[in-house]
């Protein structure tokens, strides 16, 4: 019951201080300490940067970009937390980093020319990558045991880079 | 240390594209003109993986090139999906680089669907070095 309202509090963050929008051109920092914090950041146009980072358990960071030449980095530190990009346009570039267990990163771009990557360490993580479009790269690393990574590439000329360690 | 791992591997993926190495034909033939080929190349940490059509004419249709890999460390799924035009010699349709552990295998397939017909290949195997 104390995590429901505690979530249903991070949502109720999310609605409001949380969430920075921008045009072109425009930067975002975020950076967020505790536990059960929620980001988000909208961008569009070309050139915007979002650079979250979360340190703690059960946070959440959602970037959505649209446009050109954008990029995305998204780092969290602590168990629990998910990652969400999204990018809607050409050339953009998403890299996110989590380090500890039971953390979950999704990226989905739609356009050409874009690039993914995501890193993780800990256990039992999931990686979720998803590209329509042409010309795409995505590459995800895990380092630890119970891993899961789903990759969907839908486009000509893409590229997946896939590597799961133990240590 | 997570970014240094992904420094390590972020060159990997237009490594993944370049490559080449010595075909190996596990293809079925649906057509006498079309041949699917899954092409593996041994890295240092894994398998590079090409989806191959050779065909006698140019040829064009869908591709769907799935990998499949299962290791201590875990599960991976690539799934990739598309159109192909090829010309009369071999055209690489997909490329897919996967890890592997010590214990771990992957399996691959390349399903290749044009007007006139279709058909498709399978690799498996650890393949790495």
């Amino acid at each position: 019951m104390k995590n429901i309202l505690m979530a249903a509090g991070a949502f109720a963050l999310l609605a409001t201080s949380g969430i920075s929008t921008a045009d072109a051109g425009s930067g975002a920092r975020v950076e967020q300490y505790g536990s059960y914090n929620a980001q988000a950041s909208a961008q569009r146009g070309k050139r915007n940067e979002a650079v979250t980072y979360q340190r703690g358990r059960s946070n959440e960071a959602r970037t959505v970009q649209d446009g050109i030449r954008n990029s995305a980095n998204t780092t969290q530190e602590g168990r629990f937390n998910r990652a969400l990009t999204d990018q809607l346009g050409r050339m953009n570039f998403s890299v996110t980093g989590q380090s500890g267990d039971r953390n979950d990163a999704t990226t989905i771009q739609t356009g050409r020319g874009n690039i993914s990557g995501t890193a993780q360490i800990g256990s039992g993580l999931k990686a979720v990558t998803e590209q329509t479009g042409d010309g795409n790269a995505s590459g995800t690393i895990q380092a630890g045991h119970g891993h899961e990574v789903d990759t969907r590439q839908a486009g000509t000329g893409n590229v997946s880079v896939t590597i799961q360690s133990t240590r | 240390m997570w970014k240094l791992l992904f420094a390590i591997a972020l060159p990997l993926v237009p490594l993944a594209a370049a490559h080449d190495g010595a075909p190996e034909r596990t293809g079925s033939l649906a057509q006498p003109q079309v041949t699917c080929l899954i092409r593996p190349e041994g890295t240092a940490s894994g398998v590079n993986l090409e989806g191959v059509v050779d065909s006698l004419k140019p040829l064009s249709g869908n591709y769907r090139f799935e990998v499949r890999k299962r290791g201590p460390a875990g599960t991976s799924t690539s799934s990739q999906s598309g159109a192909f035009e090829s010309r009369p010699e071999e055209s690489v349709v997909a490329v897919s680089a996967v890890g592997l552990e010590r214990g771990a295998s992957y399996e691959a397939e390349l399903m290749l669907k044009w007007k006139t017909g279709e058909t498709s290949c399978v690799a498996r195997g650890p393949g790495g070095k």
